[in-house]
């Protein structure tokens, strides 16, 4: 049994984001002098959290372009192109080369694949016509410290090409992050893996051992590592997120975890992007609050604020002197993130009670307890017939069958009839990526309350404490995780005496999971 | 010696590089050259190897694929060990004089010798190789040097390392086996899978990329066989490879190569994937007339009953759309009918749903008979929408347009006795929510709220819209005297709702 005991110390991930820098940094001076710089658009959060733009400047990039099927002829004489290893993405990368092919423009450039090269992107080159015009290099920027304890690939393509599709190429990547994260921070005692692709992840770790130091063996940490396939446990992805920083995710999208705020938040024209990991005390207090306290705990911050700002009434000219030389700053600074965060609350309110919160809640509840399944239905049917925005809907359909162990016929029918008339017959498709990925059932007759995990997980899953002796625990999900669930593990480190890493293939929510599945 | 020293030095400096067979891919075009004029002597061991080709090579890959924990190199499967043994290059050469060189790497016996010593912790490694398998020089150089790099045990595995080299280096270069292959692929070194040829080894490729876990190489694989083969040859062989099927359909999909996706699909007997892949192609169709033929096309697809009758509507659908939009676009060129001056037409109403097409008939085309097609009774009958669909769109769309009266003739339904009464079958909770959106006079409102059946709901939605009667009513009905008191004080004094809730307490009727 777990003892609350002190718990193990973090370990320092900002390591690997000098790596990744590091890394890109020498990548571009492979080609020295000015060159402009085209990234693949998914990229951008991932290298304003990594470099941003005046370190890239300082080693002489010139322009940067988002890379998205526009020809731009001129500029730089060298060209980096940074993408994601998709097809999409190289096919674009080769027009471009031949467009400057075509008004025969001779250009040094090369491609900048991240986090790998697949093979399938040299067959694209190659039927383009371009492969050996342009070389490429590999930026293994894989595991990314969003968070102090958490690290995302930033890779949410995993979640449709493993669950949906079978693809299993991303599992190199995640396999092999994990042992250079071995080699710099120690070896894992003990692996667990629930699912098939965290025991292919596990093999694929053994494939590499061998290839990696364990630089750090001995006085490395004492850690374990779980592997968690995301379709084990749908449910709780699917749930609606309450903490402030789900809602954060749900209402501004959250993304390499920095977030953007409109003039809606700001109550200026001009936007403003923080970033959330960057140790704001009150955002590391409120962000994994429930929703409903994060108000008290603001409006009390907002007082202590407005008495620290007071204090200079009745200064003498020396402390006033003083007081703006020190505390004043810290004091705007704080002034600045805590009406962003009140600002976003109430846009937060606004766009989630215009909904019927309340009632959706209820219906959640009722689904997880198994009472009132024919409520619950007739909820997801009105939903449909008022057309709400279809994910909305898919997540309740969805929660439904995961909950019940699947839909009776007649029911399934009924919703998909429905469904089909409200948002278009080729909902068809996304309905059978649903069913392939286990999202959506039919009730087996036999079934008995198989509720809320999954069959293939019972007797499976266990409990972190009965096996593990190491304090540090690395949960790694295949498929992404949402915040909420991030929530969970720390108060659950925080109760049980672990400290968590959080490990995912990206950070995600019922919308961009679902999102990921709809096909028309 | 002083050869042996270097070499030595070569290996051990350069473990990933030494073994491309060169470095460049020059000497592997050599190697497809020299490949068939080659004659090798077989080792003791691999000459063992020539009675078994009884062995039914196909069945047994498929077994061991299957066995779960035999990728970890713990099988002991005789039949499987032997056609690990039985490199393919043997088997033409139990036909044939031909020999291909990758008979080479069977030298068993030099994996035994550092076997007997092999510490018990170093299993890991074996997970890519299974144990007494035919295991490729560079492997076994490769895990000997990481085995033992860092152990003292190195004098006698540098020799056998060196006489490796040296057979490697003797001229007699050739071709990589099967998992020697993908073992490069997987570590980025330089490959080629051109010298596999025949279909054995094709298959024994993508097996052992399977056996890999990782998706690029099977991709890869595939991509070459897909050039390398005639489709119904590897459709065959893909039937018992579900995995490679999948890495298969992806590639196809991103390819967008729908053709072979039908072909294979259907070869594979997963026939309602396929309509689905082929009915897809619509959502691209942007001309009606091209759709709709597409549509009426896919109704006859083998989807189970239910689906083709959803495309069957679908076309019917797409059908009574493009008459309406070709009529009303006329219509609001007119300039004629005032609805269209008042609401101009903000999109085309083609290729939307269902319900979406009924909201735009009830906006435009409500007081039209049902033999109209775009009536929308009309659209209620051919699709069967459900009364309670149909309400909360008929609701949504005339209110929308403030016609009020519209909107009471949904709710009003006949007695019994020739009298009428109000009945919303979305519940009148929802129907107060549609039109105080909508800015409805405080008459309806006020009489909706009245008429919600929950008693808690009709007090939050009458507290909301300042319905003061509907909230004395309600407060009279749930005898909650307190909060009536409470009430009273937010209403105007004098005014007649203080009046009410004066008499109301007063009331001696009413038991509090």
């Amino acid at each position: 049994m777990a003892r609350p005991c002190p718990a193990a110390s973090l370990p320092d991930f900002s390591i690997l984001n000098h790596n990744h820098r590091d890394q890109l940094i020498h990548l571009l001076e492979l080609l020295p002098g000015r060159k402009d710089l085209f990234i693949d658009p998914a990229l951008m959060p991932l290298l304003d959290r990594i470099t941003g733009s005046s370190v890239l400047k300082k080693h002489e990039v010139d322009k940067f372009f988002k890379l998205d099927g526009k020809h731009i002829p001129g500029g730089c004489e060298q060209r980096f192109f940074l993408i994601r290893p998709e097809e999409s993405m190289v096919k674009i990368v080769a027009d471009s080369l031949n467009a400057d092919k075509a008004c025969s423009f001779r250009r040094k450039c090369k491609i900048i694949f991240t986090p790998r090269k697949l093979f399938c992107c040299d067959t694209i080159l190659e039927l383009e016509g371009v492969y050996g015009d342009v070389s490429c290099e590999e930026w293994e920027c894989d595991l990314v410290p969003v968070y102090d304890d958490v690290l995302s690939m930033e890779i949410p393509a995993f979640f449709r090409d493993f669950f949906l599709e079978g693809n299993q190429c991303w599992l190199y990547t995640v396999a092999k992050s994990l042992c250079k994260l071995q080699s710099i921070y120690g070896t894992f005692g003990k692996v667990y893996g629930i699912g098939r692709s965290a025991k292919m992840v596990n093999e694929l770790m053994e494939a590499f051992s061998g290839d990696f130091e364990d630089g750090t063996n001995g006085k490395g940490n004492n850690w374990s590592l779980f592997l968690i396939d995301r379709d084990v446990d749908f449910v709780t992805p699917l749930c609606s997120q309450v903490t402030f920083q789900g809602l954060l995710d749900d209402v501004f999208t959250i993304k390499c975890g920095s977030v953007e705020f409109g003039s809606e938040v700001t109550g200026s024209e001009k936007n403003v992007k923080i970033n959330l990991g960057s140790g704001d005390k009150v955002f590391a207090e409120i962000c994994d609050q429930h929703f409903s306290n994060v108000f008290g705990f603001l409006s009390s911050k907002a007082k202590t604020l407005q008495a620290s700002y007071d204090k200079r009434h009745g200064m003498d000219i020396r402390n006033m002197k003083d007081f703006v030389a020190n505390e004043l700053r810290m004091l705007k600074q704080q002034h600045r993130f805590l009406s962003l965060y009140i600002g976003a609350c109430e846009v937060i309110m606004k766009k989630k009670m215009k909904g019927d919160l309340k009632e959706q809640l209820k219906v959640e509840h009722a689904l997880f307890e198994g009472t009132d399944t024919k409520r619950c239905i007739s909820y997801i049917e009105e939903c449909i017939n008022r057309q709400c925005p279809l994910p909305e809907v898919l997540r309740l359909l969805c929660l439904l069958s995961v909950t019940e162990g699947g839909l009776l016929p007649n029911d399934l029918r009924n919703l998909k009839n429905h469904l089909l008339q409200s948002y278009g017959t080729e909902q068809l498709l996304t309905l059978a990526n649903l069913r392939r990925a286990g999202l959506l059932a039919d009730q087996q007759p036999l079934e008995t309350m198989g509720k809320l995990v999954a069959d293939k997980t019972v007797g499976k899953a266990v409990d972190v404490s009965n096996v593990t002796s190491s304090h540090l625990v690395l949960v790694f999900f295949l498929g992404g995780c949402s915040f909420s669930e991030i929530a969970a593990l720390r108060f659950l480190g925080r109760s049980k005496g672990y400290r968590f890493v959080v490990g995912t293939t990206a950070l995600t929510n019922s919308p961009r999971l679902l999102e990921a599945l709809m096909d028309a | 010696m002083s050869k042996l020293a270097m070499e030595e030095d070569y290996w051990n400096s350069s473990k990933v590089k030494g073994f491309d067979f060169g470095d460049d891919i020059e000497q592997l075009t050599e190697t497809k050259r020299t490949m068939g004029r080659m004659h090798i002597d077989f080792d003791d061991d691999s000459v063992d190897c020539i009675d078994m080709d009884v062995i039914d090579w196909s069945e047994n890959v498929i077994k061991a694929a299957r066995r779960p924990g035999n990728e970890r190199g713990t099988n002991q499967d005789p039949a499987f060990r032997h056609h690990e043994k039985f490199t393919p290059g043997m088997q033409r050469g139990s036909t044939s004089s031909q020999t291909t060189p990758s008979s080479l790497f069977s030298l068993g016996q030099p994996a035994r010798v550092p076997r007997a010593t092999t510490p018990l912790n170093s299993q890991k490694r074996r997970s890519v190789t299974p144990v007494g398998s035919s295991q490729s020089i560079s492997e076994m150089v490769d895990r000997e040097q990481l085995r033992y790099s860092t152990r003292g045990d190195m004098a006698s595995l540098q020799a056998e390392n060196a006489r490796l080299a040296r057979l490697l280096h003797s001229g007699r270069t050739c071709h990589a086996g099967t998992e020697e292959t993908v073992w490069k692929m997987f570590k980025n070194q330089p490959y080629a899978l051109e010298p596999f040829r025949c279909l054995r080894d094709k298959m024994n490729l993508l097996d052992q990329a399977v056996k890999m876990h990782d998706g690029n190489i099977i991709t890869a694989i595939l991509i070459y066989l897909k050039t390398s083969l005639r489709k119904e040859i590897l459709f065959a062989e893909l039937i018992s490879r579900p995995t490679a099927v999948n890495h298969y359909v992806s590639l196809l999909r991103k390819q967008s190569d729908e053709r072979t996706l039908l072909e294979l699909l259907t070869a594979l007997g997963r026939t309602e994937e396929a309509a689905l892949i082929e009915y897809k192609q619509h959502v691209a169709m942007r001309d009606p007339e091209k759709r709709l033929a597409f549509l009426k096309r896919c109704i006859s697809l083998p989807f189970n009953s239910e689906d083709s009758m959803h495309i069957q509507n679908q076309y019917t659908l797409l059908d009574h759309q493009g008459i309406i939009e070709h009529n009303d676009k006329k219509v609001e060129a007119a300039g004629q009918l005032t609805i269209f001056k008042e609401h101009p037409r903000k999109a085309s109403i083609l290729f939307m749903p269902l319900v979406t097409t009924l909201f735009y008939c009830c906006f435009y085309h409500y007081g039209e008979t049902e033999g109209t097609l775009s009536s929308p009774a009309n659209l209620k009958k051919v699709f069967k929408i459900s009364n309670k669909q149909y309400l909360w769109t008929a609701m949504a769309a005339r209110s929308q347009l403030h016609k009020w009266e519209d909107v009471d003739a949904l709710l009003t339904s006949k007695g019994w006795f020739g009298g009428t009464k109000k009945k919303a079958l979305i519940g009148f909770h929802r129907v107060v929510e549609i039109v105080s959106k909508n800015n409805a006079p405080f008459g309806m409102v006020n009489e909706f709220v009245g008429l919600v059946d929950d008693a808690e709901t009709r007090l939050d939605l009458a507290l909301k819209h300042k319905c003061h009667s509907v909230v004395i009513e309600t407060l009279c009905q749930m005898k909650d005297q307190q909060q009536l008191r409470e009430y009273r004080k937010q209403v105007e004094i004098n005014s007649p709702e203080e009046k009410m809730i004066v008499e109301a307490l007063k009331n001696s009727q009413i038991r509090w």
